[in-house]
């Protein structure tokens, strides 16, 4: 038995012995003339270096065992007086791991019991030399297994440390719990996040931690992962009741540790998402206040938005209610669309250079609808710029305000109308001093003269003069009344008036001052024009102004008058051009119109005409233009207000 | 006394003969001229000016007249103030009795007062002896 082969030895040691070291020192503790037995002996373990060390001093004996650390002591019972015990005991409390090998001379079955209890490793006597080999391959077994125990050991208890590290000092809480929810471990991070210590949440339930709003979430969440083959469910997000009172966002993700040794239970861990949720949560109000703002704006305002090339990409209800065009016919169309001809291309042009170099402009606008109907609009436009300034789309932005405007327009006129009146009574204020006084002054001169003087011949030329005088006078007052009667508008029967027949009929009146100075009139009339006005005050203007392109013709030149009509912003306007003498504007524009206002020395000239047709035009609603260059011609031009369309 | 000459510049014909009549009655040395308006008058003086002895010391200037009125008048002949050789002394003589007649003539420092038609004995003696308080 104790005769082991070799083979079988090196076999089994050299399997398990990889890190095992094969130099093995042996202290001996005896004689040295024992060591040449156990060399031989030793032979049979070749596949082991032994050096043998020995000593026969005990404390000698003590300082090689810590010097050398020997792999086997091997030891007598008794040597020089020291008791075998006493160092098997001491070897025993300091190096435990050692074997310890009693080889004696001496055979006691007694002593043997007691040294082995006592922790030796073997008994063996020394008549038993044989056995040493297989005494010492067993020793160096059991130390080998007890050293891969410990390793072993060492081992667990390292991942059993690294795992609990990875738990305990994980960022993340961990939490396990039984089936009734009970709480069995919590990681320290459960302080940090949720405030508590880890004892005294350790026993409390999971329910009680969770917002009464997500348990139903969760426990639905928990039905499926025990009904399910799956080991884990995901809650993305979960409020979790703080120490303090407050609740915090939460992702967790719990297991199915059932079977797991040591859990037997469930599992979560959970991450703080608080932040996350938060920013988010503003996000998504944020976007819910644009959304809002959004709808805001659409109700109250008419928006639009066009396009970097112009083209609306969105009209709302209310553009579409203004502007009577459907959806799909705005868009894709631009503002051309809307263009009432009230804006020149400038103005346009001015809007478009500042919103594309990304500016806001603001103003008023007259835009034209689908019906060709009006409506004003206080608008704004926004561009809106992309991460280098550069506008990529508009937001046109506009508040219906043609009411104002056809206030605004109706205060006009009306301001307009108050100071023709007050510019009409200057007027007579004028008249009344110059030509009544003018009359008047002369009378008292005249009558001074009659009480001063003797002479009847002088008398009767004053009394002459008087008469004549107060003609004039008369005549004064008679045209005076007519222009009251014209201002006042009294007695103004208004009919249709076809132009053309209308201007046959005055040139029919004019027909001798006509063929007398050869003049050639040329009517561009359409055939079918008429207007709504007072027949006699029209003939009194087309009157007016012809026989004033007669009088005052070019010495040189053959006088041509021509008569043209067109229509504009609701006016049919006439105009009356000649090729006369014309009128020095810059010096007579004020003037040109006022009574007994003449600018040449022509007999037939009484400064009555343009004055009168000027009260006559304007009592009608209108407005009457020249426009004159001296010795190249004028041209009038009557302004004929049109019936209002109806709305 | 030497012998002064009178202008007047005015389209009333009624005007300017009684003017004329009363000047005569006054039995003075006075030589009196008239033009129709404005620009005839200019066109006038500019003809006596090469003789300044010739040229009016009194200007009787209507306002309300053709072609060029009175106002119109004092501009072209500030314009060419200069060009006459002889101070006369303007008057506006004018039948209006409106305000912002009478405060437009005060504008022109060359216009030495403003005379209401009609224009009796008494004052156009005052105003050839200079005496006019105006």
């Amino acid at each position: 038995m104790f005769h082991l082969k070799n083979h079988v030895l090196k076999e089994n040691l050299d399997l398990n012995t990889k890190d095992f070291n094969k130099q093995i020192d042996i202290l001996v503790f005896d004689q040295d003339t024992v060591l040449s037995h156990i060399n031989t002996a030793l032979k049979d373990l070749s596949n082991y270096q032994f050096t043998l060390h020995n000593s026969t001093d005990n404390e000698e004996f003590k300082r090689m065992i810590k010097s050398l650390k020997p792999g086997i002591i091997i030891s007598e019972l008794h040597l020089n007086e020291v008791d075998g015990k006493e160092m098997l005991n001491y070897c025993r409390m300091v190096y435990p791991d050692i074997p310890y090998i009693i080889f004696s001379s001496h055979s006691c079955n007694k002593s043997a019991l007691h040294f082995l209890e006592l922790g030796a490793a073997d008994f063996l006597t020394k008549e038993n030399i044989l056995a040493l080999p297989a005494t010492i391959y067993k020793v160096l077994r059991q130390s080998f297994e007890k050293h891969q125990i410990k390793e072993a050991k060492k081992q667990r208890w390292e991942d059993a440390q690294r795992f609990k590290g990875l738990i305990e000092h994980s960022f993340d809480p961990v939490i396990t719990y039984n089936d009734s929810g009970e709480i069995t471990y919590a990681s320290p991070a459960i302080k940090r996040v949720l405030g508590y210590n880890v004892e005294e949440f350790i026993g409390t339930n999971v329910t009680k931690h969770i917002h009464p709003e997500d348990l139903i979430k969760r426990e639905s969440k928990f039905k499926k992962l025990i009904q399910s083959s799956n080991s884990y469910a995901t809650i993305d997000e979960e409020r979790l009741l703080h120490k303090d009172g407050h609740y915090i966002w939460v992702k967790a993700i719990i297991s199915d540790g059932r079977l797991i040794p040591g859990i037997q239970g469930f599992m979560t861990n959970f991450r703080d998402i608080t932040e996350t949720v938060k920013s988010k949560k503003a996000l998504e109000k944020t976007l819910k206040d644009l959304t809002d703002y959004k709808i805001a704006l659409d109700e109250s305002s008419i928006v639009g938005i066009a396009n970097l090339g112009g083209k609306i990409v969105y009209a709302n209800e209310e553009l579409v209610k203004i502007s009577k065009f459907t959806g799909d016919e705005l868009l894709g169309s631009d503002y051309r669309l809307f263009n009432s001809g009230e804006h020149s291309i400038l103005f346009y042009l001015k809007i478009w250079n500042t919103i594309s170099s990304g500016q806001i402009w603001k103003g008023e606008l007259k835009l034209k609808a689908k019906d060709n109907t009006f409506f004003w609009v206080n608008m704004t436009v926004v561009p809106f710029l992309d991460n280098r300034n550069k506008p990529y789309q508009y937001i046109v932005v506009m508040r219906d305000i043609t009411l104002r405007k056809l206030k605004t327009i109706d205060l006009h006129n009306t301001v307009d109308l108050l100071s023709n009146q007050n510019n009409r009574l200057l007027n007579f204020s004028y008249i009344v001093s110059h030509n009544l006084r003018s009359h008047t002054s002369n009378i008292q001169n005249l009558i001074n003269y009659l009480e001063q003087t003797d002479d009847e011949e002088e008398k009767l030329e004053m009394m002459q003069h008087l008469k004549n005088v107060t003609n004039a006078l008369d005549d004064t007052m008679y045209n005076l009344n007519e222009v009251v009667s014209i201002q006042s508008g009294t007695e103004m029967k208004i009919e249709e008036i076809p132009i053309k027949a209308l201007i046959n009929q005055v040139l029919k009146v004019l027909k001798s001052q006509i063929s007398k100075s050869n003049a050639q009139i040329e009517i561009e009339v359409k055939t079918n024009l008429s207007v709504k006005y007072n027949r006699s005050y029209l003939e009194s203007i087309f009157h007016n102004l012809i026989l004033n392109s007669i009088k005052y013709k070019h010495p040189d030149r053959v006088p041509k008058i021509k008569i043209e009509s067109r229509t504009e912003n609701n006016f049919t306007i006439l105009s009356i051009s000649d090729n006369g003498i014309g009128i020095d504007l810059n010096k007579h524009k004020d003037k040109l119109f006022g009574m007994y206002k003449t600018f040449h020395n022509n007999n037939d000239s009484r400064g009555l005409g343009l004055f009168m047709s000027k009260n006559q035009i304007e009592a009608m609603g209108g407005k009457i233009e020249v426009s004159s260059q001296v010795d190249q011609g004028s041209t009038f031009e009557i302004y004929i207000k049109q019936e209002k369309p109806k709305n | 006394m030497k012998s002064k000459t009178l202008c007047i510049i005015d389209d009333d014909d009624l005007y300017k003969l009684l003017l004329k009549k009363t000047i005569k009655n006054l039995e003075t040395e006075t030589q009196v001229i008239s033009f129709a308006n404005g620009e005839e008058a200019l066109k006038g003086l500019f003809e006596l000016n090469s003789n300044s002895e010739s040229l009016p010391d009194i200007i009787l200037l209507d306002i309300n007249m053709p072609v060029m009125d009175g106002w119109e008048f004092m501009e072209e002949y500030l314009n060419n103030k200069n060009i006459f050789s002889k101070k006369m002394t303007i008057y506006i003589a004018s039948s209006s009795i409106a305000n912002h007649d009478i405060q437009k003539s005060k504008s022109f420092k060359e216009i030495s007062g403003y005379l209401v038609k009609p224009i009796f004995k008494d004052t156009i003696k005052n105003l050839i002896d200079e005496k006019v308080l105006l």
